[in-house]
């Protein structure tokens, strides 16, 4: 089964351990304030910004939305320039087909470009189960992953350690005690990682896009680890989400330079590859160029209300920028995508029957943040909402919540009932204090607040003759 | 002839803090308009449409609506929340109903009505230093941070202060609140830190849900910040146009 969700047990749980994290927070509200920061110098240089993200939504909302087609002319375009592509119903089936490609070819290191998706069908663990080793070669992503963890952050993996934190990783690494200063543990994962580089007989990445018209792989990154695996090793091995594609070169500049813009506040990234196909002739490249495209639920996605989800290009600014996410960080989600989109997304991807998956729509104060800096303009915390409902409806509400809600609706729709229902809430003072709701809210807080003796709609008569 | 407005109080001030609703009748009498308060109105079915139940939500905006429609001039709201589901969620509940467009045509939130009409003062020697929090539902649904602070600009008995990271969600988040009081109450811990960052010693909203919570999250820390709504404060101060 994927593992989209269910890693860590109680979403509670988790949350409490979070919360106890001060360091945490400290680093992750830093990275709020340094993205609200040039965000604003971004609406500067570009003061046409609502138009571009609306724009960005067109373009995204039509890919998505003609998927099939498109994909149907990146496969017929790239496999024309010696390229290939797997549809992967399932994780299993495309750790399947990566396993076979590491057999066939006796592949015994893996170097791994920055990928999500990999995350998502759980490759590192398929590849050691065979005897497979894969290193990470993003230096967030190597971090994480000697440390045994997973990333926390859509484009920064290792947001949650602090510099110190990360010294104790690598110097466990090393065997010698590292200092925490930037350029020398780069320095150390420069030279340990140069190896992987070399050695291995698969290059792992995954793709920002997939361009309809051209067959083009773009992968964009700021290390240069991810053009290494995609030129060194003998076979690249990309994988996407079907959601991926576009259909033109000319909306595929424009969705670059608004990834970007939105995920670090530059125009490009430091480096933008476009692959599309195999190396020729003595070309610098792989011999192989085999794109893995993953379902995992998406095409139910795709043909369903929420499809719009489907527009996320995996900037991160949504997490970055909410204010639960920055409170508690990514782990606390337990999935593999995390903070508001992967509120949305982890449910619709998992299955709303069943999971703690379904409940992470409900982590979210609804204060609109996600979606307005988001640069395809999804509406994420409306969406948040819907899936509230799906989740309800599946069953996520219980009978008591449920009969709960329909009692207030009947009572506050009509008007002698709601009053009736003030007078009552007048007097059950003490029993809201004591259980349930209550007991929550005052566990935060002092004072609950309680219904008035005289409510506002009792003590009218009077205001109007005062008048 | 002074101008007729419609005053929907919400259930919140309604059945929790009358007095905020007692001290809007009177600011806004004071600003010249007459009040009415239609009959029968409840609630606008944000509970329940935030927590996943649409149908019970319709049910009870449904009331509110009928109630709204029954009345004339500017339909005043004392909530930048509970306009904004209006707004925003109401053309989701009753689409294609001339009806309800015509109520929301209507719809403005206290602030937003008043903050036309005041001038900015100078404040005295003894202004009280005081912050607004700005609600995330009138700051990015209704898009409006500036009416509340400039109504605070306009009472010399105040010196508006800023409070840092103004933005920042207060955690109160409706039933959040109690779903999830733990990440809810650090929310609020942080914004009542910056609110005291600013230098500010009273804190006031529009929006009674946020200010109920960040007054609870003051006072377990026993901090002394004093919390105020907005119709209170205006009344309080004798604000007039």
């Amino acid at each position: 089964m994927t593992a989209v969700y269910g890693r860590d047990g109680e979403l509670g749980e988790r949350l409490e351990k979070a919360l106890a994290d001060t360091k945490l927070t400290v680093t992750l509200q830093k990275s709020r304030r340094h993205m609200i920061g040039f965000r604003g110098d971004v609406s500067e240089r570009h003061p046409d910004w609502p138009e571009r993200v609306e724009r960005a939504a067109r373009i995204r909302t039509d890919a998505v939305a003609r998927a099939p087609e498109l994909l149907a002319r990146f496969e017929q375009q790239i496999e024309s320039r010696g390229g290939r592509v797997i549809r992967a119903a399932t994780p299993e089936d495309a750790v399947r087909a990566v396993l076979e490609i590491a057999r066939e070819r006796g592949v015994k290191l893996v170097a791994k470009g920055k990928s999500m998706i990999t995350e998502e069908i759980e490759l590192n663990e398929a590849l050691e189960s065979q005897g497979v080793e894969a290193v990470e070669t993003d230096l967030g992503e190597w971090i994480v992953q000697l440390a045994g963890e997973h990333p926390s952050h859509l484009l920064a993996p290792v947001i949650h350690r602090s510099r110190a934190q990360i010294a104790e990783v690598l110097s466990e690494e090393r065997g010698e005690t590292m200092s925490d200063d930037p350029a020398e543990m780069v320095a150390y994962a420069r030279g340990r990682l140069r190896s992987a580089f070399l050695d291995a007989g698969i290059g792992t990445t995954g793709a920002n896009f997939m361009i309809a018209e051209t067959g083009t792989v773009i992968v964009l990154e700021n290390e240069g680890n991810g053009r290494l695996v995609s030129s060194i090793p003998r076979c690249h091995v990309v994988f996407a989400g079907l959601e991926r594609v576009l259909e033109t070169t000319a909306d595929a500049a424009f969705m670059i330079e608004q990834l970007s813009l939105a995920a670090v506040g530059r125009e490009l990234p430091s480096y933008v590859s476009w692959i599309s196909g195999a190396g020729r002739n003595g070309d610098d490249g792989p011999d192989e160029v085999i794109v893995i495209v993953l379902d995992n639920g998406r095409e139910a996605i795709r043909n369903s209300s929420e499809a719009e989800i489907l527009n996320c290009i995996r900037c991160g600014a949504c997490l970055t920028v909410c204010p639960v996410y920055s409170k508690v960080g990514g782990h606390a989600y337990g999935a593999v995508y995390g903070g508001p989109v992967g509120s949305v997304l982890t449910p619709l991807l998992a299955g709303m029957e069943e999971g703690e998956g379904r409940k992470l729509p409900f982590l979210s104060s609804l204060c609109g943040a996600c979606s307005d800096i988001c640069p395809v303009g999804i509406p994420l915390h409306e969406l948040l909402i819907r899936d509230r409902a799906l989740a309800n409806d599946a069953g996520l509400a219980g009978f008591a919540e449920r009969a709960a809600w329909q009692a207030w609706s009947r009572a506050w729709s009509s008007p002698r009932l709601y009053r009736a229902s003030a007078r009552a809430g007048a007097r059950s003072g003490p029993f809201a204090r004591a259980f349930g709701p209550g007991a929550a809210w005052a566990s935060e807080r002092e004072g609950l607040p309680l219904p008035a003796r005289r409510p506002f709609h009792a003590r009218w008569a009077e205001l109007e003759r005062q008048a | 002839m002074s101008e007729a407005v419609a005053l929907m109080p919400t259930c919140l001030v309604d059945l929790v803090r009358p007095e905020t609703g007692e001290a809007a009748v009177r600011v806004l009498r004071r600003a010249g308009y007459t009040v009415s308060f239609p009959p029968g109105q409840t609630c606008c079915g944000q509970p329940a449409w935030n927590s996943g139940f649409p149908d019970e939500a319709r049910r009870v905006a449904q009331q509110t609506l009928n109630a709204l429609a029954a009345s004339e001039g500017p339909v005043v709201v004392l909530s930048g929340s509970c306009a904004s589901t209006m707004l925003h969620v109401w053309p989701e509940l009753f689409p294609d109903d001339s009806r309800a467009a015509a109520v929301l045509e209507r719809v403005v939130e206290f602030g937003a009505l008043l903050a036309p009409k005041a001038q900015p003062a100078t404040p005295q020697a003894d202004a009280q230093p005081t912050a607004y929090h700005c609600s995330c539902h009138q700051r990015r649904g209704l898009r409006d941070t500036e009416s509340g602070a400039r109504l605070l600009d306009a009472l010399p008995g105040v010196e508006r202060r800023e409070a840092a990271e103004e933005d920042a969600c207060c955690g109160f988040g409706g039933t959040f609140s109690i779903k999830f009081p733990g990440v809810s109450g650090a929310m609020g811990r942080d914004k009542v830190r910056w609110t005291r960052e600013g230098g500010a010693e009273t804190l006031v909203s529009g929006d009674l849900g946020c200010l109920m919570h960040l007054e609870g999250i003051a006072r377990a820390g026993g901090d002394p910040l004093r919390t105020i709504s907005l119709p209170e404060l205006l009344d309080r101060e004798g604000w007039t146009p």
